[in-house]
């Protein structure tokens, strides 16, 4: 069976370390992007089956922007996006489901917590 | 009463009042010259028009203020008392007041009032409306409670990984190393946020000055403390004909660093940064110039407008170390010291910082 592969798009590169050390206890293939605009051109390459997508970023566009991009392109619909965000009130949440995420997680966050919610099975 | 009001103490009990005022309040006489305004005043006007006011140059004064009420941002009037009065002096102020009608957020109000002999008015300035206060200070803290949340969510977020995972003993040692610091960083951020409160409450005379020799300054922070730049070189370059400065040198050196070390954040290992000092002429009388020049990732214009602002970061950026505060409280410290700091910037090419200070605030003119 193929590897599956996921992109992390964060500005923050610590972060990122952290999630490649959480997700080495997961099957992913990893790849990464600091911003949206970069974040968009690799999962246009790569079709990765999971985005875990931060929301605040500099650049053009930020993780919302993007992951509406995704949810609206036909052949980049599928994808699974994670909003790992350090916005968590409601009305962030609440922008995260509109942007079409699959998941919304609040930093500071569990690294348990996500990859139980990458082996949630739906996709 | 009147023994009362005319004591010296009771003028600096009515000057200090006024100082620790929220709002910028200035007098003008039927000509529009300022002929008395508080200290909020001055840092609004300053905020405005980024140059300074003093009651020693009343007709650049008068420009000055027709000019920010003109030019300003969003700048209007919102009440105009002007019973009683003749009609060329209200003509004279009519004409500033025609100016205002384009904005919304300056001028909180402008009324005439009657002081001894002269008709002249009363400009009231707030930053913004109250609402608008709250919305600012609701930014201020949600921007700082994500950057908290950065290196929180890695000290957290390692700890768990740590204490459910198995890891071989070197990589504990780097995740601890990680969180380590990740928690300096967190108290840098805390710290930034204390330093950047504590300056915004500041007024320029609760400065420390001093007169200061700049060349013994550089070599406190870079030859006998080598704590900055460790993967760069730094290339110093003092012009001999730069004379003391009366300054706040610890502020002055809080300057310094902050600019080197964002000119190491944004430009590439071993690159060289180059550090100026010299004399210059500023606001027509003698000031220093200090400058840092890198050859990093430069940035594009609509990045130099937010590169002051709290928490903003470029594209690019070779170091996560800092804050995201170092900018902003250079800009305010330079405002306290009545300079200027300038940024020339090309994309892909690097960039330099440019301020420039009075040597003696005190002796400084308005433009």
């Amino acid at each position: 069976m193929e590897q599956r592969s996921l992109v992390i798009v964060d500005d923050n590169k610590k972060l990122r370390e952290l999630l490649q050390v959480t997700l080495s206890f997961s099957d992913y293939k990893i790849y990464e992007a600091e911003d949206a605009s970069h974040g968009e051109e690799l999962i246009r390459a790569i079709q990765p089956h999971t985005v875990i997508l931060d929301v605040m970023m500099p650049g053009e566009i930020d993780g919302l922007d993007l992951c509406k991009i995704i949810k609206s392109d036909t052949s980049l619909k599928n994808i699974r996006v994670i909003i790992l965000s350090a916005k968590g009130q409601k009305a962030d949440l609440e922008a995260g489901g509109k942007s079409g995420a699959d998941a919304y997680l609040v930093k500071p966050f569990s690294p348990l917590s996500l990859l139980s919610t990458l082996k949630n099975p739906e996709k | 009463m009147r023994l009362i009001l005319n004591t010296e103490g009771y003028k600096k009990l009515l000057k200090s009042t006024y100082n620790l005022l929220p709002l910028g309040i200035a007098y003008f006489d039927c000509e529009g010259t300022l002929k008395a305004h508080n200290s909020k005043f001055s840092h609004l006007i300053y905020e405005i028009t980024n140059k300074h006011i003093s009651l020693s140059c009343a007709s650049i004064e008068k420009d000055l203020i027709l000019n920010t009420i003109i030019d300003g941002p969003k700048v209007t009037y919102s009440n105009c008392m002007s019973n009683d009065f003749d009609k060329d002096s209200i003509d004279t102020v009519t004409q500033i007041l025609h100016s205002l009608r384009n904005g919304r957020e300056y001028i909180k109000k402008v009324v005439f009032d009657r002081v001894k002999e002269d008709i002249g008015g009363l400009i009231i300035l707030d930053m913004k409306n109250s609402n608008c206060h709250e919305k600012s200070d609701h930014r201020a803290i949600s921007t700082a409670a994500h950057e908290i949340r950065g290196p929180l969510a890695n000290v957290y977020g390692y700890i768990e990984l740590l204490l459910n995972k198995r890891f071989m003993l070197d990589e504990q040692y780097k995740i601890l190393e990680i969180v380590n610091q990740e928690v300096s960083r967190l108290s840098a951020i805390v710290d930034d946020l204390l330093s950047i409160e504590q300056l915004n409450t500041y007024e320029a005379p609760s400065l420390n000055y001093e007169t200061c020799d700049i060349k013994t300054l550089i070599q406190e922070l870079f030859y006998l403390d080598g704590k900055y730049l460790r993967e760069h070189k730094l290339e110093i370059d003092i012009n001999n004909n730069v004379r003391p400065l009366m300054c706040d040198p610890e502020k002055i050196k809080q300057v310094i660093i902050n600019l080197v070390t964002n000119a190491e954040k944004y430009s590439q290992p071993n690159s060289t940064i180059t550090l100026r000092i010299r004399p210059t002429i500023f606001n027509d009388t003698e000031g220093v110039e200090i400058s840092v020049e890198d050859h990093g990732i430069g940035m594009h214009g609509h990045e130099i407008k937010k590169i002051f602002n709290p928490f903003y970061r470029a594209v690019g950026k070779y170091s996560e170390h800092g804050s995201g505060l170092g900018l902003s409280i250079v800009k305010k410290i330079i405002q306290l010291h009545r300079g200027d700091i300038n940024v020339e910037s090309e994309y892909g090419k690097g960039s330099t910082f440019t301020v420039k200070l009075p040597r003696d605030r005190r002796l400084t003119h308005v433009r």
